[in-house]
C-alpha cells in the first residue's frame, strides 16, 4: 500500500477531527466537581448572612435545579459518548460524606465562631473544586 | 495488514499499515472510537458524515475483523447501537496511525 506523506498528513488531520468530534461531546466530568464545590464555597456562607430560614429554601432550590441538572447532563451525553471516568467509583459518596461532615462542623462551630457557615462551605467545597480543576487539566 | 511485495523495504512504515483500517469511513470510524469507551451509532453516523446505511456496512466489515463490538440495546422503548473498539482494534489503529506518522515526517 502506497501512501504519500501528503495523504499521510490528510489522515492524521482527519484522525484528529474526530478526537475533538468525540471531546467535545463527551460528558466533562470536572464540571459536576466544580459547580457543587462553588455551590458550597458560594451559596452555604450566605446563612452567615441571611435569614438562615429564607436561606434555607433558597440553598434548596439551587441545589435541587443543580442535581437535576447534572443529572440530565451526564445522562443526554453519555447516550451518545461513554467515556472513561477518572474520579473513582467511590468519589461521590466520599463527596457525600465529607459535605456531611461539612455540615456537622457548621452545626458545632454555630454560636462558637463567627461566620461558621462560612467555615463549612469553604471547607465542603475546596476539595470538590481541587478535584474539578485536577480533572479539567487532564482533559 | 499490507504484504511488503518482492524485494520491498520491509522496515518502511507503509509496511505496517493495515488494510481494513485504510479505507476513508472505516479510518475516521476508528479514530473516533479510539477516543471513547463507546460511542452511539447516530453520532458517529452526524460525526462521520455518512448515512445509516454506509456506517452500518463498514461498522460490520469491521466486526467481522474483531476490530470493533457492536451492542445494541433500548433506551426507553427506543433501539439503539453501540460501537466500541476491541482490544485488538485499537493496537491495530495505533499501529496504522503511527505509520503514518512516520510517512508524514
Amino acid at each position: 500500500m502506497n501512501v504519500s506523506r501528503r495523504e499521510a498528513v490528510e489522515l492524521i488531520g482527519e484522525a484528529e477531527r474526530a478526537r475533538r468530534a468525540v471531546e467535545s461531546r463527551a460528558p466533562k466530568e470536572h464540571l459536576p466537581f466544580i459547580g457543587w464545590g462553588l455551590f458550597n464555597a458560594v451559596v452555604i456562607p450566605g446563612f452567615d448572612v441571611f435569614d438562615r430560614a429564607v436561606w434555607g429554601w433558597v440553598t434548596i432550590a439551587i441545589a435541587v435545579v443543580g442535581f437535576v441538572a447534572t443529572l440530565a447532563y451526564f445522562a443526554t451525553r453519555s447516550m451518545q459518548v461513554e467515556v472513561k471516568q477518572r474520579s473513582p467509583w467511590w468519589a461521590w459518596p466520599a463527596v457525600s460524606v465529607w459535605l456531611t461532615l461539612a455540615g456537622l462542623l457548621a452545626w458545632a462551630l454555630d454560636g462558637e465562631v463567627a461566620f461558621a457557615y462560612t467555615v463549612s462551605g469553604l471547607v465542603g467545597g475546596a476539595p470538590l473544586f481541587a478535584w474539578g480543576l485536577h480533572l479539567r487539566g487532564r482533559t | 495488514m499490507g504484504a511488503p511485495l518482492a524485494g520491498e523495504d520491509v522496515s518502511h512504515p507503509r509496511t505496517r499499515l493495515d488494510d481494513l483500517v485504510h479505507h476513508p469511513v472505516r479510518f475516521s470510524l476508528m479514530a473516533a472510537l479510539a477516543r471513547a469507551e463507546e460511542l452511539e451509532f447516530r453520532f458517529l453516523r452526524d460525526t462521520l458524515g455518512v448515512s445509516d446505511s454506509v456506517l452500518s456496512r463498514q461498522a460490520s466489515t469491521l466486526e467481522e475483523a474483531g476490530y470493533v463490538n457492536i451492542r445494541k440495546g433500548f433506551v426507553g422503548k427506543r433501539p439503539r447501537t453501540w460501537l466500541s473498539v476491541s482490544v485488538i482494534g485499537r493496537k491495530t489503529f495505533e499501529e496504522h496511525v503511527q505509520a503514518l506518522r512516520e510517512i508524514a515526517g
